[in-house]
């Protein structure tokens, strides 16, 4: 089966400028990601603020454009192509297959547009509906996210943050789109309204046949809702395997660090230390030489500092390190204490 | 009609409650609740409402004149009086004048007479005039009846005109300065600030530069310069447009600044991103999704804007290279109050100078109002 959006040798750098007559500063916030997403599958991309995962998202939907690198997307008809040339005429079609949701429901819908006028306005851009059939369809999608259409008339302020984000994924569902690159789409909401939403997503992505890609730093939200999990680290991806691989065998020192961070509910489970990243994530201008993890890293040696690792495959699972198969790592579901080393690392 | 009344403000709150609102309704509740904003816009229209009926209000023409009555003092008006039959009433009237002689610096001067009464009539009629030059009328508010008496209510000046119509006269050619000096700069400073916000890189920087130079630059030489550049014989409209474009060519870069910092904080702002991902086209999305958002704020600097504006061409035209003499306005009247000896035998005449302080406060404050106003999300 062909894959629905494939990203090859994506590369982004933002230049700042040093004051007003300073160099110019480049700042790799993507580098060298390669990454498919399949159809159907929701594909969850983690990693801590700052690692690059919004950036490509946006790079996905095209509200930035890389550097370098290619982002093929294939549509119904069953050709492939490449997103990142594209001129905004000739990407426009796209756009309807290919939709966002975004983090923070209060800023994501304009204050000053009726909700029925926000969900209507990609109708409108893209000349599908007027008229009676506009309004039903709005009315549809509201319906979807469990909105009633009678309150389309308010403004969005008189919504709360859960509806606000059910109105933000009725104006991505109403294009029937293919592809939803949801944001961060739970994090700025209660964690009961979490669940509401995280659902509803569920149930949309069956009645919809949708495909996710799922931008989170939030390792439970992801293993509720993801098929596959792509972990970042300085816009590297770092490991990529199933979910259930991912979080029962981690395969990178890093993925290692993020599971140990989830919190456990049950207090006898809550046995040994946990193992924690040493010192701050690196600041991006001053990328590490080597493996972008080596200096938070437990099992860092000399080559780590040295050669990058590629992303390679091991069994299920991709993943950037080079003594992959060698260290031991901590899943998430396990309860056993401490693992040991297989090899001795010495600093 | 009471219960058609009852039902509107209950719709008006239910609409509240549930948030069917619209942005100006908020706008106009939040802006009511500030009282002096409320009041000074109250006396700004009331102003603007003089400048358009300037001819009807004002009881002679601008130009009017009687050498007889240099520097007449206010006469004011008296409202109430007793007729013939002793009986007390609304009868406005103005005392007349005598003149005496001051020994002492030879000069006449004029001290109201008790007994001499000229009656102040409503809609009279007066020679044929166009008001705001095509309604042909011929009636005034207010007048004396007598075409020969003095009707000076605030005073006249040194050829003995009526300074109350020259007043008026005035207001039209100031505030209207104000108001298109501030429609041009708006003009250019939503569309150099618009391009320069949403489009950012070398012509931002470009821009910026340059708002900074001439904002570096001192006003009032600057403007000297300018003026003293306009040719001399040109006429009074000529005049008039070349003021304001010498006060817009600072006045759009305040405006500019403000419309690219509205247009850069709103570019990565997610509903816009959001705009831009639905396939909007740049114009779809600066004027549906950008321009609703910062428009109360354009209109509050605008309001705060116009007074500098009226500032400018009153200190021009007081230095004598703004408007010139046949053109009324509140710089060329103030002009008339420029030397002590004047000051000192005719204070009236610095009149103008208070009317000029009155409307600047109250758009200050009305400006004020309608910033706190503008945001009714409280964002």
């Amino acid at each position: 089966m062909n894959d629905l959006i494939r990203v090859e040798n994506l590369s982004k750098s933002f230049t700042l400028r040093r004051g007003l007559v300073g160099g110019l500063i480049s700042l790799d916030a993507l580098k060298d990601i390669n990454l498919a997403v399949r159809p159907g599958e929701t594909l969850a991309i983690v990693g801590e603020s700052g690692c690059g995962k919004t950036t490509l998202g946006r790079c996905i939907v095209k509200a930035m454009t890389p550097n370098t690198g290619k982002v093929l997307y294939t549509p119904e008809n069953g050709e492939t192509i490449d997103l990142v040339g594209l001129k905004k005429r000739q990407m426009k079609p796209w756009r309807r297959d290919i939709r966002m949701i975004f983090q923070d429901p209060m800023s994501s819908l304009n204050p000053y547009m009726r909700v029925f006028d926000i969900v209507a306005e990609p109708l409108r851009i893209h000349k599908i509906a007027k008229g009676r059939e506009l309004e039903d369809r709005v009315a549809t999608a509201l319906e979807k996210v469990g909105i009633d259409p009678a309150a389309g008339q308010r403004f969005p302020h008189a919504f709360s943050g859960g509806q606000r984000q059910r109105i933000g994924i009725a104006r991505a569902l109403v294009l029937d789109p293919r592809l939803v690159i949801a944001d961060e789409a739970v994090s700025a909401l209660d964690v009961s309204i979490q669940a509401q939403i995280l659902n509803l997503l569920e149930d949309l992505k069956d009645d919809f046949g949708l495909t996710y890609i799922f931008i989170s730093h939030d390792l439970g939200v992801v293993n509720y809702i993801s098929d596959r999990v792509a972990v970042m680290y300085l816009g590297n991806i770092v490991e990529l395997a199933d979910t259930e691989t991912l979080f029962e065998r981690p395969r990178h020192p890093y993925t290692e660090v993020l599971l140990e961070a989830l919190p456990i509910a049950d207090p006898k489970r809550r046995a040994g230390k946990r193992t924690e990243a040493r010192g701050e994530i690196p600041y991006i201008g001053n990328r590490p030489k080597g493996c972008p993890f080596h200096t938070r890293c437990r099992f860092a040696q000399d080559r780590c500092r040295n050669d990058r690792p590629e992303l390679r495959k091991i069994d299920a699972t991709e993943v950037a390190c080079h003594f992959a198969e060698t260290i031991e790592l901590r899943g998430a579901y396990d309860s056993a204490p401490r693992p040991h080393i297989s090899q001795k690392v010495s600093p | 009609m009471a219960t058609d009344t009852m039902i509107l403000k209950e719709t008006q709150r239910k609409d509240r409650a549930t948030g069917r609102e619209s942005q100006w309704k908020m706008i106009w509740r939040r802006f009511r609740q500030h009282r002096l904003a409320l009041v000074s816009l109250w006396i700004v229209i009331g102003f603007y409402l003089i400048a358009i009926f300037a001819e009807f209000l004002a009881p002679y023409a601008p130009s009017h004149y009687n050498s007889r009555y240099t520097y007449a003092a206010p006469q004011g008006i008296h409202l109430f009086d007793t007729d013939e039959q002793g009986n007390w009433g609304f009868r406005p009237f103005v005392y007349g004048y005598t003149t005496e002689i001051d020994q002492a610096a030879m000069r006449r001067t004029f001290v109201l007479d008790p007994d001499v009464k000229h009656r102040v009539q409503f809609f009279i009629e007066t020679e044929p005039y166009r008001l705001a030059g095509f309604i042909p009328m011929q009636h005034r508010l207010f007048g004396v009846a007598e075409p020969r008496a003095p009707f000076y209510v605030l005073g006249a000046d040194r050829l003995g005109r009526d300074l109350l119509s020259r007043l008026i006269h005035g207001t039209r050619i100031s505030l209207s300065i104000g108001l298109v000096g501030v429609v041009l700069s708006l003009f250019f400073g939503v569309l150099i600030g618009g391009f320069s916000g949403f489009y950012g890189g070398w012509f931002d920087s470009i821009v910026q530069r340059t708002i900074e130079f001439i904002r570096s630059l001192p006003t009032i030489p600057l403007w000297l310069g300018l003026a003293a550049a306009m040719p001399r014989d040109w006429g009074a409209l000529q005049t008039y447009f070349a003021i304001t474009i010498i006060l817009s060519v600072v006045g759009w870069t305040e405006l500019a600044r403000v419309v690219r910092g509205r247009f850069l904080a709103l570019r990565t702002e997610d509903f816009v991103v959001a705009a831009q991902l639905d396939g909007a086209s740049d114009y779809r999305v600066i004027m549906r999704h950008m321009v609703p958002s910062f428009m109360s704020h354009i209109i509050a600097a605008a309001t705060l804007a116009i007074p500098g504006m009226i500032l400018a061409e009153t200190a021009l035209s007081f230095l004598g290279l703004g408007l010139q003499a046949p053109i009324v306005s509140w710089g060329t009247l103030l002009q008339e109050a420029q030397n002590i000896r004047t000051l000192a035998s005719a204070p009236w005449l610095l009149l103008p100078g208070v009317v000029v302080v009155i409307v600047i406060l109250a758009m200050n404050f009305l400006g004020d109002g309608l910033r706190d106003a503008a945001d009714p999300y409280g964002r």
